[in-house]
């Protein structure tokens, strides 16, 4: 096995070697996703939010982009904070970072919350007819015909897939060229999910943000220890870049582990519509996620606390 | 037909979610980095202050094992340490730890070794640090630092050091000396030289960022799905 506090001790000397070698990049995207790969990063939170969220590829990649950006992002200010403006007389890194914690806690408590709401509403307004207009334009090449009940006043779920951001009336590209009779299956269960390029993700992307946020919100010590001793030794810009690609490297594997989610609930969700269980089963997935989600951040939040009181 | 494998992949996904355990503390040597500040005693221009401060409470923990003040159960077998808040009294109260301290902290002003004491009482060490004083022959204009706080414990703790007029220099293992200018040092500019640094690293990954979003966007509007 990796030993990967070998990885993170090595990117330290090779900051301090002087030149810029592909080596430490390659080292650092290995810390980075070695990071990831140790406990509670957020990898069942991501594979549970995208299952329970019946997410796409393109959720994934939001997911693990968002975690390295906010993650760079917070090395970043944390760095510089403590490197020029003495941030650690203000406040130790240890409580700087437990309550980060808290903070990211609270964010996945919110996501579940959030989710728990947009399933239930969901369930209950199921038939609720939602009356936007239908507007827009299709093109040709656009098999209509064959898909049903796409006339005006369908009945669109409000608060499962289309709630938040679905924007049909104001323009949007969804004129341009999409496929309509390839997966848009109003009648079962409201299904956008497969292969349809229908900007439906937007709904999910409120959650995944900040389900991202909290999972970069805390600095990795070894990435902070990068930068602070690249703006100790003039070497900011190669530190930087080293921070960076420890968060590609994170997200990279968030990204895999997501696909997977994905993968399955999407496996999960196609044959659903074949067996009863299953379509129970699918539905009942989507509200254990969001349970889970929430009791996960609940205890990380207690955790956090518990670990505030011995720390202050 | 729906495999089993992944309906055990959901499942587990969901109860996983629920049952994981969060991230541990961080291991050592790589949390809070310890701190070291070089400067002159403005009334006695033979005298050097040296304040070193630790990382995390616990690397005071680990150094009261290892000077014989704490229990050696306290640290477990796979290398966590159980920090209680009355460790860093007894470390900072010992007369071990201002030896220990005057063996890894070292002053010279040129080849002659400045004499160090340690500044007593030690009050709140794991949040304020301690500080020597190195008393020079002669008048100090530079002084050479050497700096191996806990390098003994494990090679890979580093110490972020500063100096006057912005001076910074990161000492670990095969780089434990440095001089260090105290009298008429010229600004060093780091922090602007960072600033630079920083702004060009983060305009070119936005640039970049931008510009693949523009092209996934244009890719969108002229290949149909």
């Amino acid at each position: 096995m990796m030993d990967f506090s070998a990885l993170s001790d090595r990117m330290q000397d090779l900051i301090h070697t002087p030149g810029v070698t592909p080596l430490a990049f390659l080292i650092a995207f290995l810390a980075g996703a070695g990071h990831a790969v140790a406990p509670g990063h957020g990898k069942t939170l991501a594979a549970a939010y995208l299952a329970g969220s019946r997410g796409r590829v393109r959720d994934a990649a939001w997911l693990g982009g968002s975690v390295a950006a906010m993650h760079t992002f917070s090395v970043l200010v944390i760095g510089i904070a403590w490197t020029f403006f003495s941030l650690s007389d203000l406040v130790r890194m240890e409580q700087l970072t437990t309550w980060l914690q808290v903070a990211a806690g609270l964010l996945i408590v919110a996501t579940g919350v959030w989710m728990l709401r947009r399933h239930l509403s969901g369930h209950h307004h199921h038939h609720h007819s939602h009356s936007h207009s239908h507007s827009h334009d299709h093109g040709a090449g656009q098999d209509h015909a064959a898909g049903p009940a796409h006339a005006v006043g369908h009945d669109h779920t409000v608060g499962l897939d289309h709630a938040v951001g679905h924007d049909h009336a104001a323009g949007s590209d969804h004129a341009v060229g999409h496929d309509l009779a390839a997966a848009h299956d109003h009648a079962a269960d409201h299904e956008h999910a497969d292969g349809h390029g229908h900007g439906h993700d937007h709904s999910r992307r409120p959650g995944l943000l900040l389900l991202g946020i909290s999972g970069g919100l805390t600095p990795s010590p070894a990435a902070f220890l990068v930068l602070a001793t690249g703006l100790f030794l003039g070497r900011a810009g190669f530190a930087l870049l080293l921070v960076l690609t420890f968060g590609i490297g994170m997200a990279v594997v968030l990204f895999g582990v997501g696909l997977l989610a994905v993968a399955g609930s999407s496996l999960v969700t196609r044959s659903a519509r074949t067996f009863t269980l299953l379509t129970r089963a699918t539905k009942v997935t989507p509200v254990l996620a969001a349970s889970g989600i929430t009791l996960f951040g609940a205890g990380l939040v207690t955790i956090a606390a518990v670990h505030l009181t011995a720390v202050s | 037909m729906v495999s089993h494998s992944t309906r055990a992949l959901v499942t587990l996904a969901v109860i996983g979610a629920a049952v994981a355990a969060p991230s541990p503390a961080p291991a050592h040597p790589f949390g809070d980095p310890q701190t070291v500040v070089i400067s002159l005693d403005e009334q006695q221009p033979d005298v050097v202050h040296v304040k070193w401060r630790v990382g995390g409470p616990d690397d005071l923990t680990l150094l009261g094992v290892t000077l014989g003040l704490l229990p050696k159960d306290r640290v477990k077998a796979d290398g966590t340490v159980d920090y209680r808040y009355t460790d860093p009294g007894i470390v900072g109260a010992s007369a071990q730890f201002a030896d220990y301290f005057l063996q890894r902290i070292a002053v010279s002003n040129g080849t002659q070794a400045c004499t160090g004491a340690v500044q007593q009482p030690i009050q709140a060490l794991a949040l304020k640090g301690a500080t020597a004083d190195f008393a020079c022959a002669s008048p100090v204009r530079s002084a050479t630092l050497a700096v191996r706080m806990l390098t003994d414990l494990n090679p890979a703790y580093r110490t972020l050091a500063t100096g006057p007029e912005g001076q910074r220099y990161v000492y670990e293992g095969g780089h434990d000396s440095y001089d260090w200018t105290l009298v008429g040092a010229r600004p060093a500019g780091t922090g602007k030289n960072a600033l630079v640094q920083l702004t060009a690293v983060i305009g070119i990954a936005l640039a970049l960022v931008l510009a693949a979003f523009l092209l996934v966007k244009r890719r969108r509007r002229v290949v149909p799905a």
